[in-house]
C-alpha cells in the first residue's frame, strides 16, 4: 500500500503533535500531581532554605582618649571540599610546614570525612591572615605546575576553602588585662566574657544575634538585615598612666619579691579610675594561660577580687570618724604607754614600744595601735559601727567590674563580737576589704567628705549615640571640714616622718600599712601585706593612689616597700595629669 | 469585490494553505517571543538574586575587614610600639624633674574621646534610595509634572 506524500506529512505532524501533547500533559502532571508536590516540598524544605544566625560584631573597648584596648580581627577557617580532586599528601605536608602540626592530624580528618561521606571538612580554624597568605602562595605555585590537580604525581592544594570570621583581639596585649578581662573566642557561639569589663558588660558588648531563614532560590533573594554591632565602651582608664603604673608596679614586685602587687589611681572628685594595675597579668590574647598564672580565680584582678586585712592604712578612717564626731583634734594629747587592755585583751603597738606623750599627728606618724584603739573606745561601738557603715566598709563598692569580693563587717551584736574586736578593727585587724572598697572610703577624705562611686566605664556608644556615665555621690560619711583636717594631719605626719612616700614639689597626705596575715592558727610571723594610700596635692586633691604588695620578701614593712612604690607612681602621675608643683601653683595664684 | 476574492481562492487553493501555515507560524513566533521574554526576565531576576547574595557576602566581608584594620591600627600604635618607635627616633623619656610647666590661658586640656553624637544631637540620615524607586506611578507622574511645570515657570 502506498501512502500519498501529504498523508505522510500529516502522519508526521500527528506524531509530533501527540509528542507535544504528552510533554505538555507531563508538565501539567508535574505541576499538579500530589507525589510531585510532596517531593517538591521536601526538596524545598531540605535544600531550598538555610537557617542563618548572624552574630553582631562584639563591641570595642577604648581608653578615655579613644585608644582601642579591645577590638576584633579576622582569622580564617581552612576547610577542604571533599568533592574536589584534592591531594591529601600535599595538604598534610603544607599544613605541617606552615602551622607546625603533625601531618597525621590532617590525614585523620580527611579520612574520617571520606568514610562518613561528608562534602566538607574543617582542617584548621583561627588561622591568622599571614599563615593563610603563606598557604595561598604555595597553592598558587602548585597551580602553575598542576593547574587542575589532574596530575596525581605532582603536588596540588586544590580543594582548600578559606572562610574568614572575626575573633576578639587585644592590641595592647597585657596592658590593663586585669581590667578588661577576656572573651574566650575559641568557645564559639557559646562564649561569654570573663572577668573585668568583658564579664561585667558581656550582654552589651555582645549585642543581639538574629536568626534568619534565607532562601537558596535566586528568585527569592532579598537584602539581609544589618545586625547592629554590640555597644562600644569608653573606659575611664588613661592608657599612658596605666602603662606607667604597670611598669612601676612590675619593677617593685620583682624588686621586693612580692607574691603580687596592686596599684590603683583614682580621681577623687569623680570616682573615675585612671589606672588599675595588678602584677602578675596575662596577655588576654592568650586567655587560656590564666589558669596557669593565677592559682585562684580571685587573683585575676586583686584590686577587686581579693580581700585582705589592710592593717594600719585603716587608721585614717578611725581618725577621720573621731575628728568628724568632734571627739579629738590634731593637737589632742595622748599618753602612749605601749599597751591597752580592752576587756582582758591586751593591745600593743606594732614594735611593742611605748611612745609617751604624743598628739594625734604623732599617733599617725608612729602608727600607734594603742592610740587608735583608744580613739575607737572614745567613739563607742555604736558610733564606730555607724561610721564604718557610712564608709561602706564590709559592702561591695559596686564598681562596674566582674567578680568583686567583699566580707561583711563584724559590728556590735554580730556573733563573736566584743569590744576588743572594735579595738583591733580601729587599726585594720579583724576587718577585710578589697583594695577598691578601701579606695572608695578613702576618697571621701580627699574629696571634701563626699564619697564617689568608683567606676570604670565613662561612656557607652550604642546605635550611633554616646551615653556618658556621670559621677555619683555614694555618701558623705564626714564633713568637708573634717576631710580637710584629716588631710592636713596626714600631710604633716608624712612630712615630720620624712616619709619615703614624699615627692619633691608636691604636698601629699597618706598613710602606710603593714598587716600581718591571719591564718587559722593566728597571725603569721614575718609575712605581711604592705600597703600605702595617699592623695594630693593636699590643698586640692586630684588623685588618690593606693598600692599593695602581697608578702614582700625584701622587707615586711609598708614604710620600706610600699611608700617608695607610691612615690614612684605619684612622680609620674603628676606629670601625666599635668599637675604642676606647689611652687608653680602658688606663683600662679599670686598672679591672679 | 468579495465574490472576486472568493473566486480567486477557489481557483488557487494553495492560497488557503498558505494562509493557514502563515497563521500557524505567526502563532509560533508569538509564542516564542513570549517564552523568550519570560526567559530573559527570569534570567535577569536570577542574576539579580545572585548578585544580591554576593553583595550581602561582600558587605559582611567589608565589615570584617574594617574591624580587622581598626585593630591592626591599634596594634601598630600600641603603647609598647609607640615607645619603641620613639626610642628609635632618638627621643628619651622625660623624668619628672625635667618637666617645665607653662600656664596657657584658655586651654582646658586634652578632651576625652567622643566616638558618637550625644543623645538629642543625632540628625536622621538622608534616605539613600531615590523616591522614584519607592513612590507609586501616580505619585511619580504627579511629582514629575510638578517639577516640569515648576521649571517651565522659572
Amino acid at each position: 500500500m502506498k501512502f500519498p506524500v501529504l498523508s505522510r506529512t500529516a502522519f508526521l505532524g500527528l506524531i509530533l503533535s501527540l509528542l507535544g501533547v504528552v510533554i505538555i500533559g507531563q508538565m501539567i502532571n508535574i505541576q499538579t500531581s500530589v507525589v510531585h508536590r510532596e517531593l517538591s516540598e521536601m526538596a524545598d524544605e531540605k535544600y531550598g532554605y538555610e537557617v542563618k544566625t548572624i552574630y553582631p560584631e562584639r563591641g570595642s573597648i577604648y581608653d578615655r582618649w579613644g585608644n582601642l584596648l579591645a577590638g576584633n580581627k579576622t582569622v580564617y577557617e581552612i576547610g577542604l571540599d571533599m568533592g574536589s580532586r584534592y591531594h591529601v599528601n600535599s595538604i598534610a605536608e603544607t599544613f605541617a610546614s606552615v602551622f607546625k602540626i603533625d601531618p597525621r592530624t590532617v590525614y585523620g580528618k580527611v579520612e574520617n570525612a571520606r568514610l562518613h561521606g561528608y562534602s566538607y571538612v574543617s582542617l584548621m580554624d583561627y588561622a591568622f591572615p599571614e599563615k593563610v597568605n603563606a598557604i595561598k602562595k604555595i597553592q598558587s605555585q602548585f597551580s602553575a605546575v598542576n593547574p587542575a590537580g589532574r596530575d596525581r604525581s605532582a603536588p596540588s592544594l586544590i580543594g582548600l576553602l578559606y572562610s574568614p570570621h572575626l575573633v576578639r583581639s587585644y592590641p595592647e596585649k597585657t596592658l590593663a588585662a586585669n581590667v578588661l578581662g577576656f572573651f574566650p573566642y575559641k568557645e564559639g557561639s557559646s562564649a561569654h566574657g570573663y572577668y573585668g569589663v568583658e564579664g561585667q558588660y558581656d550582654e552589651l558588648l555582645a549585642g543581639q544575634p538574629i536568626q534568619l531563614t534565607v532562601s537558596r532560590n535566586p528568585y527569592q533573594q532579598s537584602e539581609l538585615p544589618t545586625t547592629p554591632p554590640g555597644s562600644d565602651l569608653v573606659l575611664t582608664i588613661d592608657r599612658e598612666i596605666q602603662s606607667k603604673v604597670e611598669e612601676i608596679l612590675d619593677k617593685h614586685v620583682k624588686l621586693h619579691g612580692a607574691l603580687s602587687g596592686t596599684a590603683i589611681v583614682e580621681d577623687p572628685e569623680t570616682g573615675e579610675i585612671l589606672a588599675m594595675a595588678t602584677s602578675p597579668r596575662i596577655d588576654a590574647n592568650q586567655y587560656w594561660t590564666a589558669s596557669e598564672v593565677f592559682k585562684q580565680p580571685t587573683h585575676f584582678n586583686t584590686a577587686v577580687g581579693t580581700i585582705y586585712e589592710p592593717g594600719s592604712i585603716f587608721k585614717i578612717l578611725t581618725m577621720a570618724s573621731a575628728i568628724d564626731k568632734g571627739i579629738i583634734k590634731p593637737e589632742t594629747p595622748f599618753l602612749d604607754t605601749g599597751v591597752l587592755n580592752v576587756d582582758g585583751y591586751e593591745i600593743y603597738n606594732w614594735d611593742d614600744q611605748a611612745y609617751g606623750p604624743v598628739n594625734m599627728i604623732g599617733c599617725m606618724q608612729h602608727s600607734l595601735n594603742v592610740c587608735l584603739a583608744w580613739i575607737a573606745l572614745q567613739l563607742g561601738p555604736q558610733t564606730f559601727d555607724e561610721y564604718m557603715a557610712a564608709f561602706h566598709i564590709g559592702r561591695p563598692s559596686n564598681i562596674d567590674l566582674a567578680g568583686e569580693a567583699y566580707l561583711p563587717f563584724r559590728g556590735q551584736g554580730d556573733p563573736g563580737w566584743s569590744k576588743s574586736t572594735m579595738a583591733t578593727q580601729s587599726f585594720g585587724q579583724g576587718v577585710a576589704v578589697a583594695p577598691v572598697q578601701f579606695l572608695m572610703a578613702a576618697s571621701a577624705l580627699a574629696n571634701e567628705g563626699k564619697m564617689m562611686a568608683p567606676h570604670m566605664v565613662r561612656s557607652i556608644v550604642r546605635d550611633g549615640v554616646q551615653y556618658n556615665v556621670y559621677p555619683q555621690v555614694v555618701g558623705s560619711p564626714i564633713t568637708s571640714e573634717s576631710a580637710a583636717t584629716i588631710t592636713e594631719l596626714l600631710a604633716q605626719s608624712l612630712e615630720i616622718e620624712s616619709s619615703k612616700a614624699l615627692v619633691d614639689g608636691y604636698r601629699l597626705a597618706g598613710k602606710t600599712g603593714t598587716a600581718e596575715i591571719p591564718t587559722p592558727y593566728g597571725y603569721t610571723m614575718g609575712r605581711t601585706n604592705a600597703s600605702f594610700i595617699g592623695w594630693g596635692p593636699a590643698e586640692d586633691p586630684k588623685f588618690v593612689v593606693y598600692v599593695w604588695l602581697e608578702q614582700p620578701k625584701s622587707s615586711i614593712w609598708g614604710s620600706v616597700v610600699a611608700s617608695p612604690l607610691f612615690r614612684d607612681i605619684v612622680a609620674e602621675v603628676v606629670v601625666l595629669m599635668n599637675i604642676p608643683p606647689e611652687e608653680f601653683r602658688q606663683q600662679l595664684a599670686s598672679q591672679e | 469585490m468579495t465574490s472576486r476574492i472568493m473566486q480567486a481562492y477557489q481557483q488557487a487553493p494553495w492560497r488557503m494553505k498558505f494562509r493557514g501555515i502563515g497563521g500557524f507560524l505567526i502563532a509560533i513566533v508569538g509564542l516564542f517571543l513570549v517564552i523568550g521574554l519570560f526567559l530573559s526576565i527570569s534570567g535577569q531576576a536570577a542574576t539579580a538574586g545572585l548578585e544580591l547574595r554576593e553583595m550581602n557576602d561582600e558587605r559582611e566581608s567589608l565589615r570584617q575587614e574594617i574591624a580587622s584594620m581598626r585593630t591592626n591600627i591599634a596594634n601598630i600604635t600600641s603603647v609598647e610600639k609607640m615607645h619603641a618607635r620613639a626610642e628609635e627616633l632618638g627621643y628619651e623619656r622625660v623624668s619628672p624633674n625635667q618637666v617645665t610647666f607653662l600656664y596657657v590661658p584658655g586651654y582646658s586640656g586634652k578632651q576625652t574621646a567622643v566616638l558618637a553624637a550625644a543623645p538629642g544631637e543625632l540628625n536622621m540620615p538622608e534616605p539613600v534610595i531615590k523616591p522614584s524607586y519607592t513612590e507609586s506611578l501616580w505619585d511619580w507622574m504627579f511629582h514629575g509634572l510638578a517639577r516640569v511645570s515648576g521649571t517651565a515657570g522659572q
